[in-house]
């Protein structure tokens, strides 16, 4: 009521109550003051100075809108040159990287490389450039953070994959073949299994939110003259994973764990940190995360990499009033591999652009592409920062106690639990013998009474998976208990 | 927008339509700056684009005040006030008259700013615990000694944003802008049993964070 009063809003009758209720109450005839105080120390705020040019302004932009509505109808596909669509986009090619002068095609193209610029430019910039992924929802960001795999149509016949862990490096297939059963996943689905509190939802969703928006400004269409990519987006669904990852207490990320595994995700939980991470060292982690503004840019006759600087809110707004005219519009990179296969009937092309960037190969046929970047994994991008989650990648070759190796991850697991480990070789070795000779082969060899169970170490790369059947010696799983427990002890107590 | 008239910009920035014999500029030239918002809008409705110009200027400043109030960020007036014109000329043709004009303007102004903070929630989140601590202690250490006038004005922008945006816009709906309850519900399309209730917590909160300079004050 002092609240109405004090705007002037009570009928009389009221006001009158008010003033005697206040006339015989210091407490709240202080508070009415006070109020009366700030209504008038807002309404003394300062206005801003009157601006000039802000009509001309407007009526430019007013002016341009009307004739990209014009233009919009009869001529789409010139529906006005990404370089002035907007005075706020500006798209700059600084430059073509300088090609090493190595291979036959590498001198081809340095001889070429006005041809090469022209190519880039005729079919990236002057066409319009779009977002490809600009509607991509919660559930589709899950899943990109699990299998690095995103559809590109309402069907899902075609596909953008990325996957680090390529034998060549990175890659990123665009088209039919990297459709191969991308498991749907859903959050609802991850609540349940994983249960994580409401706040960790709340992270969880701005970690998505985040992952959401790279996406978008990660994967630009020049319908079918061309496609840019950042190469960063091939660490970023692990980095949106490890964030949750980061986000979850221990028992947690054992379910989540399990979610994973059960889904074949490609990576798994490894951090053994003994608490979550507070959201917003997870937010600064992600945000720290490289992002550039050179972007692989393939048309079908050139790969380059090139610095692109986009304006996403813009070239959204673009794409959205494009898709508002005209219903059927979707935007898809169908015509762009046709236009591929149109070009060569075996597409293999291979560039070592120089800089700190690793080689570029892209591959195809009629319905799908492939761009490997990198050949091997020192040379391929690497990743900074913690992670919580690595690739789940297959067994290579047995690995001997003999092998020196500084890390060591250890996962155990079974049906009720699971509990994972990363350490150094050596300490481990170390901390065996001092539990004695026994504790030693028992880690190594597990039990064989432990039904179900399984024990898994990692050495650098590869994953070693012991049931151990064969080798074990007749234990007790209380005792592999009760050693597990006392090695998760230690490591948390060394990390605190 | 639709419609068969285009605009043309002559170089002085002035919109005019282009006719054929006599335009309805040239009928009411001149006269223009004294219609109210009703015949500007029935003539632009019917094709008078120049109107519109009137109502810019009529609420260019009042618009671009709102903003700075929700925002405190001298970048982001000049655009989003762009914006929200933008969207009222797009919308133009559909008026209805079932508001005033500057009340459906306020609310694409508010639904406007709303988008822009919704858009930044996420950057917000990342950094929202050190924002608050460090709006915190600095109004705290500000409200310590006594401020000069020109800081008032800085400290109650800062006071301000601490608040939610739903109770910050009621606040500077009615205290800033000097619309009644009834005109803020409209604004905000909601109750005016909801107008107040926010306004009263609104005040609260801003009492509670202001005190020492209020307490100096009275």
């Amino acid at each position: 009521m002092l609240s109405q009063y004090v705007d002037g809003e009570l009928t009389e009758r009221q006001a009158r109550e008010i003033e005697e209720y206040v006339a015989g109450n210091p407490e709240a005839a202080r508070e009415l003051q006070e109020l009366q105080t700030m209504k008038n120390l807002l309404a003394s705020k300062k206005r801003l100075p009157e601006t000039a040019g802000f009509w001309t302004r407007l009526s430019s932009q007013i002016e341009r809108k009307e004739k990209e509505q014009e233009n919009l109808l009869p001529f789409p596909r010139r529906y006005l040159p990404l370089a002035y669509a907007t005075g706020v986009i500006a798209v700059a090619l600084v430059g073509l990287l300088l090609f090493q002068q190595r291979s036959t095609v590498i001198d081809y193209v340095s001889h070429q490389s006005d041809l090469v610029q022209k190519a880039v430019e005729d079919n990236v910039l002057k066409g319009t450039l779009f977002p490809l992924f600009s509607n991509v929802d919660k559930n589709q960001a899950l899943q990109f953070a699990l299998f690095g795999a995103l559809p590109l149509d309402a069907k899902a016949e075609t596909a953008l994959r990325v996957d680090e862990s390529a034998e060549r490096g990175y890659r990123i297939d665009v088209g039919k073949k990297s459709v191969e059963a991308i498991p749907k996943v859903t959050m609802n689905e991850f609540v349940s299994e994983v249960k994580p509190t409401r706040r960790q939802i709340e992270t969880i969703d701005s970690v998505l939110e985040i992952g959401r928006q790279r996406i978008e400004a990660s994967v630009f269409v020049a319908e079918d003259r061309g496609m840019a990519i950042d190469p960063n987006i091939t660490r970023l669904n692990r980095m949106m994973l490890s964030s949750i990852a980061a986000s979850l207490e221990p028992p947690q990320r054992v379910r989540f764990e399990r979610f994973l595994e059960a889904r074949k995700a490609p990576y798994m939980v490894t951090s053994t940190r003994a608490t979550a991470e507070a959201p917003e060292r997870i937010y600064h982690e992600f945000h720290r995360t490289q992002r550039s503004d050179r972007f692989i840019v393939v048309t079908p006759d050139t790969l380059v990499m090139s610095r692109i600087h986009l304006d996403i809110d813009s070239l959204r707004r673009q794409a959205m009033a494009l898709a508002a005219s005209r219903p059927r519009f979707t935007m898809n990179v169908g015509g762009l591999i046709k236009r591929f296969a149109e070009r060569e009937a075996s597409l293999l092309k291979e560039f070592y652009v120089d800089v700190d960037m690793p080689a570029l190969r892209v591959t195809g046929d009629s319905d799908f592409f492939s761009i490997q970047i990198g050949h091997d994994r020192d040379e391929a991008l690497p990743v900074r920062g913690e992670m919580w989650v690595q690739p789940r990648v297959r067994p290579a070759k047995p690995v001997t106690r003999d092998m020196r190796t500084p890390f060591f991850n250890f996962r155990f697991s079974d049906k009720e639990s699971s509990a994972i480990f990363d350490m150094e070789f050596d300490s481990l070795l170390i901390r065996m013998q001092k539990e004695g000779p026994e504790a030693a082969i028992e880690f190594w060899l597990g039990d064989p009474k432990a039904h179900g169970r399984a024990l898994q170490f990692r050495v650098g790369e590869s994953w070693q998976h012991m049931d151990s059947l064969a080798k074990a010696r007749k234990r007790s799983r209380a005792k592999v208990d009760s050693l597990i427990k006392v090695m998760q002890e230690r490591q948390l107590r060394e990390r605190e | 927008m639709k419609g068969t008239s285009s605009v043309y910009m002559s170089e002085s920035g002035h919109i005019t339509k282009p006719m054929a014999g006599q335009s309805l500029a040239q009928v009411v030239d001149g006269a223009l700056d004294s219609k109210s918002d009703e015949v500007l809008i029935t003539l632009f409705q019917q094709g008078e684009r120049s109107a519109f110009r009137v109502l810019v200027e009529r609420y260019q400043s009042r618009i671009k005040n709102l903003i700075y109030s929700i925002f405190h960020e001298p970048d982001v007036i000049d655009d989003l006030a762009q914006e929200v014109f933008i969207k009222a000329y797009e919308a133009l043709p559909h008026f209805r008259f079932q508001s005033s004009f500057y009340t459906w303007l306020y609310r694409i102004a508010v639904n406007r700013s709303r988008d822009e903070l919704r858009k930044r929630k996420v950057r917000r989140l990342f950094s929202l615990q050190a924002l608050l601590e460090s709006s915190d202690h600095e109004l705290g250490s500000k409200l310590a000694v006594e401020p000069r006038d020109t800081e008032v004005q800085e400290l109650i922008a800062s006071a301000l944003k601490t608040l939610p945006e739903r109770f910050r816009t009621v606040i500077i709906l009615k205290d800033i802008d000097g619309l009644s309850y009834e005109e803020i519900a409209e604004v905000l399309q909601c109750e005016m049993g909801t107008v107040k209730s926010r306004l009263f917590r609104a005040r609260a909160m801003l009492r509670n964070v202001l005190k020492p300079l209020l307490e100096e004050r009275t």
